[in-house]
């Protein structure tokens, strides 16, 4: 058994001193302005380990005198504890990504309202990370100065623009024909791309657009630390393949992961309901993936790897009553969302056949002059674009501005007799309030 | 039989509107404003409804009557992607019964248009 204890000073930690199986050894570390541990020395003052990390904490060892090839303990990035299996930073409150530089769960609290990066709740430090740490979590501290970051940007996209949150497989052409494991992370323009993420979940799309930019896929192959082989798609799976998954024992109390383990076969049909059978420990979920991981890679990753696992990893905390509804709580929020959405979408639509039906009634009872005239074709051009969807903001826009009466000085241009037109009403303008933006949503 | 006959208007301008099965909204539309200027032409025919009173309560009758078909016309066709099974019913018809069905919907929307001219 090893005991790391981690002993702190004013100035973050000082000193490791580390009990394995019975023998003491005391090392000093050395921090940069963030609290990274950049070295480590011995009692003696002899450099033992050199790590460095890039702006967004990725750990790699530059110099190691111990002759183990790999970290002496943990801790590093701004004295946070790495979780190398994963890949991931405990940063004690929430857990933090530095591939993606993204928190896994949302900030419960926002710092300071007054500034507009403390909105994205999934962002690092303000997107700031050569200025500030975040030691607990959830607020951020730092050397001062202006907070102003500029995101995380891969190909000149935000990094929120691609919809990490997903399992994705790669198959690499490796000797070691060794599969990947996937995973993601609720980026921070998840609240604005809702549906998209629920459609991307349940569908093959997302994988085929996370690969087809190549600047993407480098990506993935470098976090996974590979340098050969290419990333191909599995062929779509049956939406009906199912694994079975279990909570790492690890994490069982947070339950921040969720691992899959893929058997041979398991490409069978399914015996259960994904959305059924939940008990504690284990769920189905519908499997995206074919897994080939047979190779030694397996074992590094330990038992929660071998034989081709996947992990899930969830912001907030994992409920595995969230499967019985979605695929995380993500989904579930989405799914409401999504209703909420149609709701829009009738009112957009209802109210504007309301306002075209009531046109043609009024053009019936008029007198039938050019004006009335001018005013029926206003109705049958803005129902026909809304009846398509290319146009159908756009009849919707003509039919709002009409209802409110914004073309009645064409009327009455066009009618000699300056009648008043008499528009639908009031009740048309909830169509372009409501209706409007869930078009956008869910087209 | 005369839900088929509204389930197969709706299936022609289904086929019209929503070739690449992404506007079903489109559909609904479409069919409930030809279903509701019938009603609301048989409705201001039948009571005595004129340009001047048209305003004074008859209008919101109508307007209601409207929605409740809009909402009619949702649980029947949307509600639960009911109009996947009501197009795959009518896939399948032969060349002739799709040459009358054809006709007859045309002859419909054109004459639903024309009485709002001439009646």
């Amino acid at each position: 058994m090893k005991l790391d204890n981690y002993i702190s000073g004013y100035a973050g930690n000082i000193s490791v001193y580390i009990i394995d199986k019975g023998n003491a050894t005391l090392y000093y570390t050395i921090a940069d302005h963030l609290g990274s541990l950049t070295e480590i020395t011995d009692q003696q003052g002899m450099l033992v380990q050199r790590m460095e990390y890039d702006a967004w904490g990725n750990r790699s060892l530059l110099t190691d005198n111990t002759g183990m090839g790999d970290y002496l303990f943990d801790r590093g990035y701004t004295g946070h504890e790495h979780l190398d299996a994963f890949k991931l930073i405990n940063m004690n409150g929430r857990m933090y990504d530095p591939v993606v530089g993204r928190m896994l769960s949302p900030d419960p609290f926002i710092q300071d309202p007054s500034d507009n990066q403390n909105f994205n709740r999934y962002s690092y430090c303000l997107n700031n990370p050569m200025m500030y740490a975040d030691p607990t979590g959830y607020y951020g501290g730092g050397s001062g100065g202006n907070s102003g970051g500029n995101g995380y940007y891969i190909n000149g996209i935000p990094v929120s623009q691609y919809i990490f949150n997903a399992w994705y497989n790669i198959n690499l052409l490796d000797p070691n024909n060794f599969a990947l494991e996937g995973y993601g992370n609720v980026l921070s323009q998840y609240s604005i791309n809702q549906r998209e993420v629920k459609e991307y979940y349940s569908r093959y799309e997302m994988l085929q657009r996370f690969l087809s930019d190549p600047i993407m896929a480098q990506k993935l192959k470098e976090y996974n630390n590979l340098t050969n082989g290419s990333a191909t798609l599995e062929p779509d799976p049956p939406y009906s393949a199912l694994n079975n998954i279990s909570v790492h024992p690890s994490f069982n109390a947070s339950a921040y992961y969720v691992h899959g383990n893929h058997l041979p076969g398991n490409d069978d049909p399914p015996l259960q309901n994904n959305l059924g059978g939940n008990t504690n420990t284990t769920n189905t979920v519908p499997s995206l993936f074919n897994w080939t991981n047979t190779g030694a890679n397996a074992a590094a990753y330990g038992a929660y790897k071998v034989g081709g696992t996947f992990r899930l990893m969830k912001s907030g905390s994992v409920s595995l009553g969230w499967y019985k509804s979605g695929w995380s709580t993500g989904n579930q929020y989405v799914k409401t969302t999504y209703s909420l959405s149609k709701l829009g979408k009738g009112i957009g639509y209802g109210t504007s056949f309301v306002g075209a039906a009531i046109g043609v009634i009024n053009f019936e009872l008029s007198d039938k002059s050019w004006g009335d005239y001018g005013q029926l074709g206003m109705s049958f051009l803005s129902s026909g674009l809304t009846c398509f969807p290319a146009t159908t903001l756009v009849g919707i826009g003509l039919g709002a501005i009409d209802i409110i009466g914004g073309f009645n000085g064409f009327y009455n241009y066009l009618d000699e007799n300056q009648h008043l037109y008499n528009n639908t009403g009031l009740i048309m303008i909830p169509s372009g309030i409501m209706g409007i933006p869930t078009f956008f949503k869910l087209k | 039989m005369i839900m088929n006959l509204y389930y197969y208007l709706f299936y022609k301008i289904s086929r019209f509107l929503n070739k690449k099965g992404n506007n079903e909204w489109g559909v609904m539309y479409a069919f409930s404003l030809l279903i509701g200027c019938n009603i609301g032409l048989i409705y201001i025919k039948v009571l005595p409804v004129t340009k001047e009173n048209f305003n004074t309560g008859f209008k919101t009758i109508l307007i209601v009557i409207l929605i409740v078909l809009f909402i009619i016309n949702y649980i029947l066709f949307l509600h639960k992607n009911k109009y996947k099974y009501i197009v795959k019913r009518y896939e399948n018809e032969t060349l002739r019964n799709k040459n009358i069905g054809n006709f007859l919907v045309v002859t419909y929307v054109v004459l639903t248009f024309l009485s709002i001219f001439f009646i």
